[in-house]
């Protein structure tokens, strides 16, 4: 028995007490974000920096250096906050760190220079909330990523962690919680959108005593890291949700399963877990109750299929990750064939933020049918790319041009794709659609699992679908034959056409195949892969036509249909081109116009990047 | 027992039949290559689709691993299905296009040669799984598995690594529905195995034509020493 360990709830509410007695609000604190984002621009070495200015600068009052979660903000990392006066510094770098004790710390004042400066008014804002990014979101889930140290359960107990989970066991049955996360109108995150209180009534009548809950967070599609920053940032909120959820339905044991491939998430879920243990949050009788309850973390061994359901329960089982056939669902015949409830992460951590503050507050947020908030990453040809949390019913537009802040280099926005490789694009006319499940999916995409990717005139609408089958074929289990043999023929159709080699009627023949892979395939990978390409063809259909008939990309990506030449008209001989082109294609004296040699050019499009004067035409 | 319709025709069957046992007992063809009565349905092929109805919701599943439920109303020939059974004939004849069984199952659903280029013209494993169920429930040797995803599937042993188990057994052989398994000289599956089969095959050959050809010089050498005339000492004494 180790010493830490909480035997009911009256400790538990004892200890929370003496942690916020021991802490001080007024306190000076700096927190350093350390998602993965900001970690990836050095935020640890910035962490660092700082503590050693705060000692060298030998201040009378201790000032704490703490890390957080993700912030959301990851365009602007690594992003550091001043503490209560909650004054918000963005890409900081390790040179800043005695700048900012020195200026904020010892003499209160704000260093203007690393302030968020808004590119709309010009203006310097110092605070977070003002940011326009952050303005227009309504952040639950996110909201305490930021001011909690993720490897710390001390401070997941200071914001008031567990409580919703000692209110479930202590004050209300079962079937009362399977009530409010039903009324609460919460759907789940994953994707397709099941109520989540229908989903965890159908296990709890599931007849056996035996029965499982899983996390799925094997979050796989490329664009999106909603479940990781979850993790990394608040990883107690997902075991607090999957708690509760075991105790609903009647569930001893439970699974996280994780991708490998986020050693940060597996790292500080890990370090939670064993926390949670030892404060005897997990394991037999919790906080004296007669409610027994262990998990275990599995990590996936990188197949993305292992996202769907059947796939990723064959996967903890120890078999091939591939899916089968539904029903029996996982409710009736799961994990080791027991009745089992697999929720994915966002879904996991909404549960206790409706717990604590009723369904009717959660209810509030969103439509008619899609409640709440939900967590998209918006990422792609936009200004302020990051992680956003906002009501669903939210238009596209508001979410990409407000809070995202529109297009980064003046292009015009044509499309933005929405749920990974197996949703759809959705073009800029359709924008006033509310985000919720049913309008989604009536414009032929999904929900998915919220990657938002924001495309520009720059992007070719035939080569994306390419690229997402590419993925979708790699990524394929193979167990159908209508998935491997479907993706791997549309793919080389997709590719013939943007190597100029499409042939009259191939439109039609992608429609055709698109349509009998989406109704054969057993699981949601197959049933799903068609979409980039049905939607591309509904909305972009004269991109296709141009690439067919006239052997011509209109957004000048297909290497093989566009040729780079030199404008005489535009190009003032500047030479700034002629330096970074890797084969020396381009010639020309000073101040005299530039010329490429089409033969020995690679199409690279270094030289449209760096020419300033539209003098590098690409047709 | 449950009821339910297939092609507008009432049926009753015992709980957990499937729609395609219960069409086979009543004579309807519904086409498939993955599955087999002695076998776990696997649901591969994604021919055997069938389109159901029950409460103005229709939708359209695979027949062999769908079990029949109370009310549904089955039909296994509408256009819709028929349209994406043409399609995945396509891709499996287009993946093996000289398996005559192939061609003529495809033929009968309307695709008269396959669409795309086959990526190997000698391929005749359609991946149905078969031979693996057949190893693991019939044999219970477990020893054939499905590696790799996507187009990278295939059907070997463990580390391709080569069995004694299989030269005797021989059970997946019938129920490959392509004829890719052949015991004729050693089982295809396997490439390595193959490979060091080939290689004694060679070394076996070797010494049999060298052994016969020293049969054939020593006969000759003993023959020709024969018929030399024998030289005879006639003289006296």
């Amino acid at each position: 028995m180790s010493e830490t360990k909480i035997l009911n709830v009256e400790e538990l509410e004892k200890l929370r007490e003496e942690i916020l007695a021991g802490r001080d609000p007024e306190q000076e604190q700096i927190t350093v974000c350390a998602g993965t984002g900001c970690c990836a621009s050095g935020a640890l070495d910035v962490k660092e920096a700082l503590e050693e200015a705060v000692k060298a600068e030998g201040l009378d009052v201790p000032v704490e250096v703490k890390i957080t979660g993700c912030r959301g903000f990851c365009e602007q990392g690594p992003l550091v906050s001043i503490l209560p006066e909650n004054i918000f510094y963005t890409k900081v770098q390790t040179k800043n760190a005695a700048q900012i004790v020195k200026k904020t710390l010892v003499k209160g004042e704000v260093a203007k220079n690393l302030l968020y400066r808004d590119a709309a008014t010009r203006k310097r804002i110092t605070h977070e909330h003002e940011i326009p990014f952050y303005r227009k979101q309504k952040r639950v889930l996110l909201h305490d990523s930021g001011l909690i140290d993720p490897t710390s359960m001390e401070d997941y107990l200071a914001i008031g962690g567990y409580q919703a989970f000692t209110k479930a066991v202590q004050e209300m049955a079962p079937d009362e919680i399977i009530a409010e996360v039903k009324n609460s109108g919460l759907r789940g995150r994953g994707g397709a959108g099941f109520p989540t209180g229908v989903k965890w009534e159908l296990c709890r009548q599931a007849d056996g005593n035996e029965k499982y809950v899983i996390c799925n967070a094997d979050e796989g599609d490329p664009g999106a890291f909603q479940d990781r920053s979850i993790i990394e940032a608040n990883p107690h909120s997902v075991l607090e949700g999957i708690m509760i959820g075991a105790f609903a339905i009647g569930a001893s044991e439970g699974y996280i399963y994780l991708r490998h491939e986020y050693p940060l998430a597996v790292e500080r879920l890990s370090i939670a877990v064993e926390a949670a243990r030892e404060y005897g949050l997990l394991g037999e009788g919790i906080l004296g109750s007669d409610f027994d309850f262990d998990l275990h973390l599995q990590l996936g061994a990188g197949a993305f299929v292992c996202g769907e359901e059947t796939a990723l329960i064959a996967s903890i089982e120890g078999k091939i990750g591939e899916p089968v056939t539904r029903p029996p669902y996982p409710a009736e015949s799961g994990l080791w064939g027991k009745p089992t409830n697999i929720n994915n992460v966002k879904t996991w951590a909404s549960v206790p933020y409706i717990i604590k503050r009723g369904a009717d507050w959660y209810a509030e947020m969103g439509t008619e049918t899609s409640k709440g908030t939900s967590i998209f990453s918006l990422v792609g040809k936009v200004k302020n790319t990051g992680l956003v949390e906002v009501p669903l019913g939210i238009t596209l537009r508001s979410l990409i041009e407000e809070i995202g802040g529109g297009s980064p280099n003046g292009n015009k926005l044509k499309a933005v794709q929405t749920g990974g490789p197996s949703g759809g694009c959705i073009p800029e006319e359709l924008w006033d659609l509310p985000v919720d499940y049913e309008s989604l999916q009536e414009a032929g995409s999904i929900m998915g699992s919220g990657g938002l990717i924001v495309m520009d005139e720059r992007t070719c609408m035939v080569d994306i679908a390419r690229y997402f089958l590419e993925f979708s074929k790699f990524e394929s289990c193979g167990k159908c034959s209508s998935c491997r043999e479907g993706s791997k023929r549309m793919y080389e159709i997709l590719d013939y056409i943007t190597r100029g080699f499409g042939q009259e009627g191939d439109i039609e023949l992608l429609e055709e195949l698109g349509q009998a892979v989406k109704q054969a395939s057993l699981c949601g990978l197959g049933q799903t892969i068609p979409n980039p390409v049905l939607t591309t063809i509904r909305y972009f259909r004269d991109e296709y036509e141009a690439h067919i008939q006239e052997q011509r990309c209109p957004a000048g990506v297909c290497k093989e249909l566009v040729t780079y030449y030199i404008d005489p008209e535009n190009c003032t001989g500047c030479t700034l081109c002629v330096e970074p082109c890797p084969t020396n294609s381009i010639t020309g004296e000073k101040r005299e116009p530039h010329l490429i040699d089409t033969e020995t050019c690679i199409k690279c499009g270094i030289c449209y990047e760096v020419c300033n004067l539209d003098a590098v035409v690409v047709e | 027992m449950v009821n339910f319709k297939i092609n507008g025709k009432k049926f009753e069957a015992p709980e957990g039949t499937t729609i395609l046992e219960a069409a086979r007992d009543a004579e309807i063809y519904i086409p498939t290559l993955c599955d087999h009565p002695d076998l776990t349905p696997y649901g591969a092929c994604r021919l055997c689709l069938v389109e159901i109805s029950q409460n103005g919701k229709t939708w359209v599943t695979t027949s062999c691993n769908t079990k029949a439920q109370d009310g549904w109303e089955i039909q296994t020939e509408t256009e819709e299905v028929n349209q994406s059974r043409k399609v995945m004939a396509n891709f499996i004849l287009s993946r093996c296009p000289e398996v005559v069984p192939l061609q003529r199952l495809a033929g009968s659903l309307g695709v008269d040669a396959p669409y795309f280029p086959a990526e190997k013209q000698d391929e005749d494993c359609i991946l149905c799984g078969l031979c693996v169920r057949a190893c693991d429930e019939i044999a219970d040797h477990s020893i054939l598995g499905l590696v790799g995803r996507g187009t990278d599937r295939r059907i070997t042993t463990a580390f391709d690594s080569p069995s004694e188990i299989c030269d005797e057994c021989g059970m997946c052989i019938p129920y490959c529905p392509t004829g890719a398994i052949t015991n004729l000289e050693v089982p295809v599956i396997g490439r390595p195995y193959e490979r060091n089969a080939v290689r004694w095959k060679r070394i076996r050959q070797v010494v049999q034509y060298a052994a016969l050809l020293l049969f054939l010089v020593l006969m000759g050498s003993t023959l020709w020493s024969q018929l030399q005339p024998v030289a005879v000492n006639l003289s006296p004494g």
